[in-house]
C-alpha cells in the first residue's frame, strides 16, 4: 500500500473513531438494559448527551437517561435531566383544543422535537415517578396530570378499522393537495385514554389528602381500562403504604412504510398479552395485579403518533403521485416523437436523480426511545417490617422475576412511598442473574437497616459497609472495636484521599458509578430498584485503595484481623 | 435630486431600516413560548405578600407585650399543573420571614419562627439539629398554596396563577390572617410551521 493510501486509511479510521465515540448506539443501550447494568448505561448516556436542540436525539437521549437513572435507583441524579426535559415538554406545544404536538419553537427560533405523543405522556409519567420517589407528591400530581393531554382522533377508515397514518396522509392529499387544512379540520379532540396517567394522578391526589379528586381519577382510569378494578379497589380501600411501579419488556420499535418509506408506525418487539403481575411479601400471601399500560397498543394508534411527520409524508405522497403522472406523460411524449429520444433520455435521467434525492429526503425519521418498556404495572401493597422481601413475577415467566430486598415501611412522617423497578428484559438467557433472585444482602448501606456480616468496617478498608461517613456510622464501627481513635472527620478524610464522592451535588448533580462497580460514588441507590439489587445482592470482590493512607490503614487492619483470628484459633 | 440630498435621505433610510430591524428582532426574541412560572414570579409573589402582611391588621394589632406566638413555616403546597422546585417552594415562604430580621419580629411583635415539621424531621434524621430547636412548639402555621387555571385560545395559552397565604392558629384552627396574589403567564403561537 502506498503512503498516500495508508494515510487515507488511517484518516478514515480516525474519523470513524471520532464519529463513533460521539454517540452511543441503540444496540449498546439495549444490551446494557438486557444485562441490568443501568449504572454503566447512565454514565455512558450522560457522557454522550446530544447538545443540538434541533436534533431529535436531544429529547430521545434525555428520555433514555431518565429511565436509566430511575432503574438504577438514582432519582436525585435524574433531577437535572428531568428539569431540562420538563421545560421543553412545557414549551408551548398544544393546539387550541389542548391536543399536543410533537415539534415546538423556542424563543430563538430553534425548532425542536418533543417526542411522539405517547413518548411525551410516558415522559410525564416518569417525571411523576421521579418526583414521587423524592417525596414530592404535589409535583408528582402535576406531572401525572400533564400526561393527560387531549388526543387528535381522526376516526375510522372505510373498512371500519382505526385509520393508519397512511390513511390519514392519503385522505389529507385527496382533500387538500397543497395545504394542511385536513390536519386541523378533520379530527375530534378526545379525552386521553392513558389509564396509567389517571391512576398515578389519583394516587398523588390521595396522598395529598384530596380523596374526591383521587376517586374521579380512578373512575376515569376504570372507564378506559376496566381490568384495573382490583388496583382501584385496593387504592380506594387505603390499605397500602407502598406503590410498586413495575416496568417489563421493551417497547415497540419505529419502522418505515408506504411510498419510499415516507410514513412510520410502531410495531411491537415484545408481545402484548394479559398476564398479571404477582406480588408476594415475605413469602406469605400473593396478590395479582393487571397491567396498567400496554405501550404497544398505545403506540399503534394514530392518536398517539405525531402528525408533523404525517404532514411531511402527505407532501411526499403528493410528489410521488405527481412524479408518476409526469413519468406517464414522458413515456407518451417519447412514443409520439422518437427523434427527440435523446432529449427524453436526458429528462428521464434528470427525473431519476431528482427522484432518488426525493426518496432519500422523504424517508421517515425512525428514531425513537429504545428502552421504553412494553408494559407497566401499578401494585399498591402494605409493608409492615423493616428489611422485607417483596417477590414479583410476571405470570408464569421464569425469566421475569425479581426479589426486592431491604424494603421497609415509609419513614415516619411520610404515609406513602413509591418504589420503581424494572424486570430485566432478557429472554435469550438460560437463567436469571443471581442478584435478581438473591434474598441475601451483601453490603450494609444507608437505604437499608438490614445487618450484614462484615459491615462493621468500611468497604474501602476491607469490610462490607458502604454507608456514608457519619457519627452514626462511625459509632457502628467503634462498637465493633474498629477505628477506635477516629473522629468523623478522620473517617471522611479517608474517602477524600480516595477521591470518592459522597453526594450527588459533588458530582455535578448526577451520581457516577458506585465504588462497588469500580466507580467513585458512594451514593446508594433506592431499595427495590435493579440498581440496588445489582449492587448489594452480589459480591463485588475486594477494594483496591488508590491512596497511600488508605492502603496502609487497610494493611494494618488486615494484620490485626489475622492476629485476632490466629489467637482465637 | 441633488446629490447631497440623496445622501441625506439615504442615511435616514438606513437608520430607519436598522431601527425597524432591531424592533422586529427584539419583539421576535421576546415572544414567550412557555407559561410556566419563572423566578421573577416567585420574587414578585413573595414581595407583594410580605408587604401586605406588614400592613395587615394582624400585625398592626400586635406589640412587644402581645402573647408570644411561634409560627412554623410550611413550604408551598403545589396545586398548579406545573412542577415547582423544592427550593422555589421554600423561597416563597422564607422571604416572608426574612422581610425583617428575626430580632425585629421578636422585639416589635413578639413573633418567633420555627422549623416546619418535615424540615425538623429531616434535620433530626441527619443528626443536624441544634438543641434549641428541638423544644420549639409552634402555636401557628404559615401555609402557602399555589393554584393554577389554564385557558387556551387560537393565539396561545394562558395560565392563571393564584397564590394563597394563610396563618392558622393551631389550637383553634382559626385563620388569623390570609391574603392572595394572582398573575398570568402567557405563551404564544402554534407549535409547528
Amino acid at each position: 500500500m502506498t503512503n498516500k493510501f495508508r494515510s487515507i486509511a488511517v484518516l478514515n479510521f480516525l474519523l470513524l473513531l471520532l464519529v463513533s465515540s460521539g454517540c452511543i448506539s441503540n444496540a449498546s443501550i439495549t444490551k446494557l438494559v438486557k444485562q441490568g447494568r443501568y449504572g454503566q448505561l447512565r454514565v455512558q448516556l450522560a457522557r454522550h448527551l446530544e447538545s443540538n436542540l434541533s436534533n431529535r436525539n436531544y429529547m430521545l437521549n434525555r428520555m433514555s437517561l431518565v429511565l436509566a437513572d430511575l432503574a438504577d435507583g438514582q432519582p436525585a441524579s435524574a433531577e437535572p435531566t428531568v428539569k431540562e426535559t420538563y421545560e421543553l415538554l412545557r414549551t408551548h406545544g398544544k393546539n387550541e383544543d389542548f391536543t399536543v404536538v410533537s415539534q415546538a419553537l423556542l424563543t430563538e427560533g430553534t425548532k425542536f422535537w418533543k417526542g411522539e405523543p405517547f413518548e411525551q405522556a410516558l415522559m410525564f409519567h416518569y417525571i411523576a415517578i421521579q418526583k414521587a420517589q423524592l417525596g414530592q407528591w404535589d409535583n408528582a400530581r402535576a406531572a401525572a396530570k400533564s400526561s393527560l393531554f387531549r388526543l387528535q382522533d381522526f376516526g375510522l377508515n372505510d373498512e371500519g378499522d382505526r385509520k393508519s397514518t397512511e390513511d390519514i396522509a392519503r385522505a389529507a392529499y385527496a382533500i387538500d393537495k397543497s395545504g394542511f387544512s385536513y390536519f386541523t379540520d378533520n379530527y375530534n379532540s378526545v379525552e386521553s385514554n392513558f389509564a396509567l396517567g389517571y391512576l398515578l394522578a389519583g394516587i398523588a391526589s390521595s396522598t395529598m389528602g384530596r380523596e374526591d379528586e383521587a376517586n374521579e381519577f380512578y373512575d376515569t382510569a376504570l372507564r378506559h381500562n376496566y381490568e384495573l378494578s382490583n388496583v382501584t379497589n385496593q387504592l380506594r380501600s387505603g390499605e397500602y403504604n407502598t406503590i410498586l411501579v413495575v416496568d417489563y419488556g421493551f417497547g415497540p420499535r419505529k419502522v418505515g412504510y408506504g411510498p419510499d418509506r415516507c410514513l412510520s408506525r410502531f410495531v411491537g418487539s415484545w408481545d402484548s398479552n394479559s398476564k398479571e403481575l404477582s406480588v408476594t411479601i415475605n413469602g406469605s400471601s400473593t396478590n395479582y395485579f393487571a397491567m396498567a399500560c400496554d405501550v404497544n397498543k398505545l403506540a399503534e394508534d394514530h392518536q398517539w403518533n405525531n402528525m408533523d411527520d404525517v404532514r411531511l409524508a402527505k407532501s411526499h405522497i403528493g410528489t410521488v403521485i405527481v412524479a408518476a403522472g409526469a413519468e406517464v406523460a414522458r413515456r407518451a411524449a417519447y412514443r409520439r416523437n422518437r427523434r427527440t429520444a435523446s432529449a427524453q433520455a436526458v429528462i428521464g435521467i434528470g427525473m431519476m436523480i431528482g427522484g432518488a434525492i426525493t426518496k432519500a429526503a422523504a424517508a421517515a425519521d425512525l428514531r425513537h426511545c429504545p428502552i421504553l418498556p412494553q408494559r407497566i404495572y401499578i401494585a399498591p401493597i402494605m409493608i409492615y417490617g423493616d428489611g422485607s422481601v417483596v417477590s414479583i413475577q410476571l405470570g408464569d415467566e421464569d425469566l421475569s422475576q425479581l426479589n426486592l430486598t431491604g424494603i421497609s415501611p415509609p419513614a415516619r412522617w411520610k404515609n406513602v412511598q413509591l418504589i420503581y423497578t424494572r424486570l430485566t428484559p432478557n429472554r435469550k438467557r438460560e437463567e436469571l442473574f443471581a442478584w435478581e433472585v438473591s434474598s441475601e444482602q451483601f453490603y450494609g448501606n444507608d437505604n437499608s437497616s438490614t445487618q450484614v456480616a462484615g459491615d462493621s468496617l468500611p468497604y474501602i478498608l476491607g469490610g462490607r459497609c458502604v454507608r456514608l461517613p457519619s457519627a452514626e456510622t462511625l459509632s457502628r464501627y467503634q462498637q465493633a472495636g474498629n477505628l477506635i481513635n477516629f473522629s468523623v472527620n478522620d473517617l471522611k478524610q479517608l474517602y477524600i484521599d480516595e477521591d470518592i464522592k459522597l453526594a450527588v451535588e459533588e458530582q455535578g448533580g448526577m451520581a457516577g458509578l458506585h465504588i462497588l462497580e469500580g466507580g467513585d460514588s458512594l451514593v446508594s441507590p433506592l431499595p427495590g430498584s435493579p440498581g440496588y439489587l445489582r449492587l448489594f445482592g452480589q459480591d463485588h470482590g475486594r477494594y483496591s485503595p488508590r491512596s497511600k493512607s488508605v492502603r496502609e490503614l487497610k494493611a494494618k487492619l488486615e494484620i490485626k484481623q489475622s492476629t485476632i483470628l490466629s489467637q482465637t484459633s | 435630486m441633488k446629490r447631497s440630498y440623496r445622501l441625506y435621505l439615504g442615511k435616514w433610510l438606513v437608520k430607519l431600516f436598522c431601527l425597524l430591524t432591531c424592533l422586529t428582532f427584539s419583539s421576535c426574541a421576546s415572544i414567550p413560548r412557555t407559561s410556566v412560572m419563572q423566578t421573577g414570579d416567585y420574587e414578585a409573589v413573595s414581595n407583594e405578600i410580605s408587604a401586605r402582611l406588614q400592613n395587615s391588621a394582624f400585625l398592626a394589632d400586635r406589640s412587644p407585650d402581645s402573647p408570644r406566638i411561634v409560627i412554623a413555616l410550611q413550604k408551598v403546597e403545589n396545586l398548579t399543573d406545573d412542577l415547582l422546585d423544592e427550593s422555589a417552594k421554600w423561597y416563597c415562604v422564607e422571604r416572608i420571614k426574612n422581610y425583617h430580621d428575626l430580632g425585629s419580629w421578636r422585639r416589635e411583635k413578639n413573633i418567633h419562627f420555627t422549623l416546619a415539621a418535615e424540615r425538623l424531621e429531616d434535620a433530626r434524621e441527619r443528626n443536624n439539629l441544634q438543641k434549641g430547636f428541638m423544644n420549639r412548639a409552634p402555636t401557628h402555621v404559615l401555609k402557602p398554596t399555589f393554584y393554577s387555571v389554564r385557558r387556551s385560545s387560537t393565539s396561545g395559552r394562558t395560565d392563571l396563577y393564584y397564590c394563597s397565604y394563610v396563618i392558622f392558629n393551631l389550637a383553634t384552627s382559626e385563620e388569623v390572617w390570609s391574603d392572595k396574589f394572582e398573575f398570568k403567564r402567557v405563551a404564544f403561537g402554534r407549535s409547528w410551521d
